[in-house]
C-alpha cells in the first residue's frame, strides 16, 4: 500500500521511499524515512495529503505520496528503527 | 539600515569568532521571531556575498554579540541557494558558535540539523514551540535533553519573551556535541542514515512520543484544506489582499499625497524670493521624490502586516498547498500566488511580497513576473485609450488587457524556466505545516518597521535621485530651443528631445510620435501620471478626455498610416508590458541587485516592444483603421 491510498487517521509504518525520487533525501530529513510511523490526517485538493510525522504535519502532493510504501502498524507515531 | 555585499567568502557575514553567533534552524520554527526579540530594531538586511539571498544581521545587546539570522534549512546538505548560503557561512567560520533553534513539535527533524551543525562547532540550543508540543501530548523534558546532548539547552517563547534572559549564558557555554557519528566521505543518504541513528537514540532516551492526537490545527485543516471548501476560502483571502492594495490603501495614500502637496505649497511660498531653478529643484525635484516614497510607505506597511499575519497564523503554508497545482505550471511554489495577486493592485508591495517564497531563485523568478501583472495605475491609461478608440467595446478592450497580463505572467514564467532559470527545479510538494497560532502583534510591528525602513532608505534614495534627474531634464532647454525666461515647454526641454529621439523606435508599433514616447518616459516614473503627461503635452486638461481623445486619434492616425485603433491597442499593450514604475524598479534593485534589475528592465522593454509591434502589425492588417 502507498501513502496515497491510506485511509484517514490510521497509523502506518513507512516501508520504503522510492529511491529515484529527487526529494528522497529531503523526505528523510523531514522525517518520512523507513521505519517512521505516520498517519494521514487530511486529504486536500488534487490528491494532496497531510501526514502527521511525530507532532508535526507535512503536506505532500499525490505523486510524492504515491512514492512512499507503507504498512499497517499500531506502533507509536515517531518511533523509528 | 542596509549594507552592501561583503567579501567573496561566506565568512564576511560572521565577524570575529568571539563576537558573533549564527542563528540556525528549520523553516518556521520561530527563528526569525527569536532574532527580532533578541535584536529589536538594531538590525540590518544584507545580501549574502554573490547571491540574492537576504541575511538579517543584528546586535544582541544583552549578550554583546552580533547575530546573523541564517535562512531556514532542514539540512546542511543544500538543495537550494539559500541552503548553500547557510552551509557556506558556517563553513567559513568553524569556530563561531551557533544558536540552534529546535522545534519541540518536530524534535527528530531539528536534532538532525543540530547534529550536522554541532558536530564540529560550539552549539547552544533554544527549544521553541514547547506549548504546542505539550498540547499535542509531546511534552519535551528539557533537563533530560540537556543531559543527553551535553550542551546548553534553553526553552524559549520568543513571542512572549520567555527564556530569553537565559540565552546569553547558554551561548557563552556553547560547545560541540559529542557522540555524533563522523559522516565525512559518506554519500548523502548514507550520511543521513548514520545521523538519524544518533537522532533516534536521543529521541528514544527522551521517551518515545505517544501517537499524535488529533490537534486543533488538524480540525481547522479539515475545513481550510478541504477539497471543496479550501479553494473558496483561499480565493477570499486573495481577494482581501487585493482589496488591501486598492480600496483600503488608496485613501491612506491619498491622505499622504495631500500632506505632501501642502508641504510643497508651503515650501514654494517660503522660497518665494529664491531663484526659480532653486525652487524647482528643491520642490518639484527633491520634495516630489521624497513625497513619492512617503506615499508608498502606508501601502507597504499594510501589505507587510497582512503578510506577517498570514505567515504568523500558519495560513501561508496552507495557501502554498492550495495554490501549488496552479503555480506548478510555471514551476513555482504555491506561495508565488500571493505576490502575483498583490501585483494586480500594486507592483511595489508585490515585489516585496516575494519574501514569502522559500528560495532566492524562486523569489527572483517571481520578482521578474510581477511587473507583468496589470496594476491599478495602468487602468487610467487603458480607460483613456479604450474610450477614445473603442467606445463601443471599451470594457472588452480593458478586459483583454487583464487576460493578456495573465498570458504574459504564465508565458513569461514558462520561457524564463527554460532559459535563465533552468536551475529552478520542479520540486515535489513537500511542505511542513506549522500549527495555527495567534499572531503576535509586537513581533509583527517590529518586522514591519524594519522592512518599511529598509524600503524608505534603499529604494527611497533611488527614487529621489531619479525624480530629481527627471526634473533637471524637464527644466533644461534642449540645444537650439529658445532661451525664454522660466521653464521651457516639455517639447523644448531636454526631456522632450529625448522623447523625440526615441519616438522612431515605435514606428513598427504605429505610435512613433513624441507625445506618446514622452508619456511612456513619464510612465516609467509612475504609470498614474502618464495620462497627465499626455494631456500636458497637448496642453489640454486631463479631466477632459473627449478633447484629449480627439488629439490622440489625430496623432495616431498620422503616425500609423490610418490604423489608429491598432496603434492605440499596441500602445496599451506596451504600457502593460514595459517596466511598471520607478518605485517597482527601485524595490527590485533593493531585493535583487542592480544587475538583475537592469536585466529585468531590458527584458520588459524588449517584450513590450515585440508584443506591441505584433499587435499593430496584425491589427493593421486585419483592418484596424479608426
Amino acid at each position: 500500500m502507498h501513502l496515497a491510498d491510506c485511509p484517514l487517521d490510521t497509523d502506518v509504518t513507512v516501508l520504503a521511499v522510492d529511491p529515484d525520487c529527487s526529494a528522497c533525501l529531503r523526505m528523510c530529513e523531514i522525517g518520512l524515512r523507513v521505519g517512521s510511523c505516520v498517519r494521514v490526517t487530511q486529504r486536500g485538493p488534487a490528491g494532496t495529503r497531510v501526514v502527521a510525522v511525530g507532532a508535526s504535519r507535512v503536506a505532500l502532493d499525490a505523486q510524492t505520496a504515491a512514492r512512499i510504501r507503507v504498512a499497517w502498524d499500531p506502533a507509536p507515531v515517531g518511533a523509528a528503527t | 539600515m542596509t549594507s552592501p555585499c561583503h567579501d567573496a567568502g561566506g565568512g564576511g557575514i560572521l565577524t570575529a569568532d568571539a563576537t558573533s553567533v549564527a542563528l540556525v534552524g528549520n523553516p518556521n520554527v520561530g527563528k526569525s521571531t527569536l532574532f527580532n526579540a533578541l535584536t529589536g530594531a538594531r538590525q540590518s538586511v544584507m545580501n549574502a556575498p554573490g547571491t540574492t539571498v537576504e541575511l538579517h544581521v543584528g546586535t544582541w545587546r544583552d549578550a554583546g554579540l552580533q547575530v546573523v539570522d541564517l535562512p531556514g534549512t532542514y539540512s546542511l546538505v543544500p538543495r537550494t541557494p539559500d541552503e548553500e548560503v547557510v552551509r557556506d557561512t558556517l563553513d567559513a567560520r568553524p569556530g563561531t558558535p551557533a544558536l540552534v533553534v529546535v522545534d519541540a513539535t518536530a524534535l527528530s527533524r531539528s536534532l538532525y540539523l543540530l547534529a550536522q551543525t554541532g558536530a564540529a562547532r560550539p552549539v547552544a540550543v533554544a527549544v521553541t514551540m514547547l506549548d504546542v508540543a505539550r498540547s499535542r501530548g509531546h511534552a519535551v523534558d528539557l533537563d533530560r535533553l540537556r543531559a543527553i546532548l551535553g550542551v546548553p539547552v534553553v526553552g524559549v517563547d520568543p513571542r512572549a519573551g520567555a527564556g530569553l534572559a537565559d540565552l546569553p549564558d547558554a551561548v557563552r557555554g556553547a560547545r560541540p556535541l559529542t557522540g555524533v557519528p563522523d559522516t565525512r566521505g559518506l554519500e548523502p543518504l548514507e550520511a543521513a542514515d548514520r545521523v538519524f541513528s544518533w537522532v533516534d537514540d536521543v529521541v528514544t532516551r527522551l521517551d518515545p512520543p505517544a501517537p499524535a492526537p488529533v490537534s486543533r490545527s488538524d480540525r481547522v485543516d479539515r475545513a481550510l484544506l478541504n477539497p471543496w471548501l479550501g479553494g473558496p476560502v483561499f480565493l477570499a483571502a486573495m481577494w482581501a489582499l487585493f482589496e488591501l492594495t486598492t480600496t483600503v490603501a488608496a485613501p491612506v495614500m491619498g491622505l499622504v499625497d495631500g500632506l505632501v502637496v501642502a508641504v510643497a505649497d508651503a515650501a514654494r511660498a517660503g522660497l518665494a524670493g529664491a531663484p526659480s531653478w532653486v525652487t524647482g529643484l528643491l520642490v518639484d525635484g527633491v520634495l516630489v521624490g521624497v513625497g513619492t516614497v512617503l506615499t508608498f510607505l502606508p501601502l507597504l506597511a499594510i501589505i507587510y502586516v497582512a503578510l506577517a499575519l498570514l505567515e504568523d497564523s500558519g495560513y501561508l503554508a496552507r495557501a502554498a498547498v492550495l495554490a501549488d497545482r496552479l503555480m506548478r505550471v510555471v514551476g513555482l511554489d504555491g506561495r508565488a500566488m500571493l505576490p502575483i495577486v498583490i501585483g494586480f493592485g500594486c507592483n511595489v508591495p508585490a515585489v516585496a511580497a516575494t519574501q514569502t517564497l522559500p528560495t532566492a531563485r524562486q523569489r527572483l523568478l517571481t520578482g521578474m513576473l510581477v511587473p507583468w501583472t496589470s496594476c491599478a495605475a495602468r487602468l487610467p491609461v487603458y480607460v483613456l485609450l479604450a474610450g477614445a478608440f473603442f467606445p463601443e467595446h471599451a470594457g472588452t478592450a480593458i478586459f483583454g488587457m487583464y487576460v493578456l497580463s495573465l498570458v504574459l505572467v504564465v508565458g513569461g514564467g514558462l520561457v524564463l524556466r527554460r532559459t535563465l532559470f533552468r536551475d529552478v527545479r520542479r520540486e515535489p510538494l513537500l511542505i511542513v505545516l506549522p500549527a495555527y497560532q495567534r499572531p503576535h502583534l509586537r513581533g509583527i510591528a517590529r518586522s514591519v518597521w524594519a522592512r518599511v525602513h529598509s524600503f524608505a532608505t534603499r529604494a527611497g534614495s533611488i527614487i529621489v535621485v531619479t525624480l530629481t534627474l527627471v526634473w533637471v531634464l524637464m527644466a533644461v532647454p534642449a540645444p537650439g530651443a529658445g532661451a525664454d525666461a522660466g521653464a521651457p515647454a516639455v517639447e523644448d526641454s531636454l526631456y522632450g528631445a529625448v522623447a523625440h529621439g526615441v519616438a522612431p523606435a515605435f514606428a513598427p508599433a504605429g505610435f512613433d510620435d513624441w507625445h506618446f514616447s514622452a508619456a511612456l518616459l513619464t510612465g516609467f516614473v509612475a504609470k498614474e501620471v502618464a495620462v497627465g503627461a499626455l494631456a500636458q503635452s497637448y496642453a489640454v486638461a486631463d479631466d477632459s478626455p473627449a478633447g484629449l481623445g480627439e488629439h490622440l486619434r489625430a496623432t495616431l492616425d498620422a503616425s500609423s498610416g490610418g490604423h489608429a485603433a491598432a496603434a492605440a491597442l499596441a500602445f496599451m499593450v506596451f504600457v502593460l508590458a514595459y517596466t511598471p514604475c520607478l518605485a517597482t524598479a527601485a524595490e527590485e534593485w533593493r531585493r535583487f541587485g542592480a544587475r538583475w534589475t537592469l536585466r529585468m528592465v531590458a527584458i520588459q522593454l524588449s517584450v513590450a516592444w515585440l508584443v506591441a509591434v505584433a499587435v499593430f502589425q496584425v491589427g493593421s492588417r486585419l483592418g484596424g483603421a479608426a
